[in-house]
């Protein structure tokens, strides 16, 4: 599999420590992305993206280049979501974006660009959308997120949801119509 | 309520923007959005969803520490996991205390082999029990590697079955030196035995009588001992 990924992955294998790192520093900020989405709180989605690259770590030895290296860690990050999803919440509740906005504070997502009047609507609908994106259901959140954001294939998706890829295109496309219709009701 | 776009159509036109369409699907949606401007409005907006989220996830930083912090907890985890299994070798071994005198004795107890033979495998005398002296005085069995134990710390993450000693399964007996290594209460005499003949070759049967004699008041001063407590 041409992959730079699968090359990193099969190098720590061998004992290349420096891969690892290099894996960590392509990959950590996508994973910690999805999962802040998934998730919705910033200090969980941290712990998980340790949580998911240790079990990189500790699984190296049993790690077979069968699938895209990015594949594989999505599934382990999926299902390490989906679990903490289900238990029950013991931390604060991840403040909304609105919220953070009004009180005059960064935003979680601030963008570094100077502020201009379409930067600042690009921004109200981002914040619209990322709201309306926590209300999904999670099997739509991940399935849209992993999709039309870190590029995965409904195939791959499938995998990291132990769904089938007809599943996955519904669910794609029950998230993203639902956001489209909120993003036209916010304008 | 009328929809704003064509059902039929409306899964597929998400599928296309995914590039997941079969090329004779892609091809007749693709036509069908050229001709009807309410799905072409429904296209448009789905891809806006997707440039918004991605905006979105390219805005964001990675927080400060992240990876040292993941450095950290690997390190944690394999300092665990190596506390947790002793390596196998370790298990059962004899203790071996500090020698301070062992680089030197290594060379002197070649050219002393007779001597150490001597010392060693002279019979007990006198009691017809345990030689007395330093050897009888130290019958106990090794016991279990300190160092085979996990270091403390780690011992506190994953606390471990104690390893096994295999030395409280030997039958009782003289105590044998494992491996081919002397005892301690061997090492101590065969020491005190070299130290004694580093004053030149010729004064290696003194020491022996030297040490001769040591045992001999050892031995004197344990019977006396015995007598006094029989006697009180």
């Amino acid at each position: 599999m041409d992959d730079e990924d699968v090359r990193l992955m099969l190098a720590f294998q061998a004992g290349q420590s420096g891969a690892f790192d290099a894996l960590f520093r392509r990959w950590a900020a996508p994973l910690l992305r999805y999962l802040e989405r998934m998730l919705g709180d910033a200090a969980s989605a941290e712990e998980l993206v340790q949580e998911s690259f240790l079990r990189v770590f500790n699984a190296r030895d049993r790690y077979a280049p069968d699938a895209r290296f990015s594949t594989w860690l999505f599934t382990i990050a999926t299902n390490l979501a989906l679990n903490e999803l289900r238990r029950p919440r013991r931390r604060a509740p991840h403040r909304s974006t609105e919220a953070a906005e009004e009180e005059g504070s960064p935003l979680p997502l601030e963008s570094t660009e100077p502020r201009a009047d379409d930067v600042v609507d690009a921004r109200r609908r981002g914040a619209a959308v990322e709201r309306e994106l926590q209300d999904l259901p999670e099997r739509q959140r991940a399935a849209l997120w992993l999709t039309a954001v870190e590029g995965l294939s409904y195939a791959e998706v499938a995998e990291a949801l132990e769904a089938t890829e007809k599943s996955v295109k519904a669910l794609v496309h029950r998230a993203r119509a639902a956001l489209a219709d909120r993003l036209q009701g916010s304008e | 309520m009328t929809p704003t776009f064509c059902p039929e159509y409306d899964e597929d036109l998400s599928a296309l923007l995914d590039g997941e369409l079969a090329a004779g699907r892609a091809e007749e949606v693709r036509a069908h959005v050229a001709a009807c401007a309410r799905c072409a409005a429904r296209l448009a907006a789905f891809a806006r969803v997707d440039s918004t989220l991605s905006r979105s996830a390219s805005a964001q930083r990675m927080p400060a520490g992240l990876e040292a912090r993941l450095r950290q907890r690997i390190l944690d985890g394999e300092a665990g996991r190596a506390g947790g299994a002793p390596p196998r070798e370790r298990v059962g071994r004899a203790p071996r205390r500090p020698r301070g005198w062992i680089p030197w004795a290594g060379a002197a107890a070649a050219a002393c082999a007779g001597l150490a033979l001597f010392v060693l495998l002279r019979p007990a005398r006198e009691t017809g029990g345990p030689a007395p002296g330093r050897i009888a005085e130290s019958p106990a069995p090794p016991t279990a590697a300190p160092e085979a134990a996990p270091p403390r710390v780690l011992a506190e993450r994953a606390p471990e079955p104690t390893p096994p000693r295999v030395e409280e399964e030997a039958p009782p007996g003289p105590a044998t030196p494992p491996d081919g290594e002397l005892s301690d209460a061997s090492e101590d005499e065969l020491s005190l035995a070299l130290e004694l003949s580093q004053v030149g070759g010729e004064d290696v049967q003194q020491a022996v009588s030297d040490l001769d004699l040591i045992r001999h008041l050892d031995a004197v001063e344990r019977l006396d001992a015995l007598d006094s407590g029989n006697r009180g």
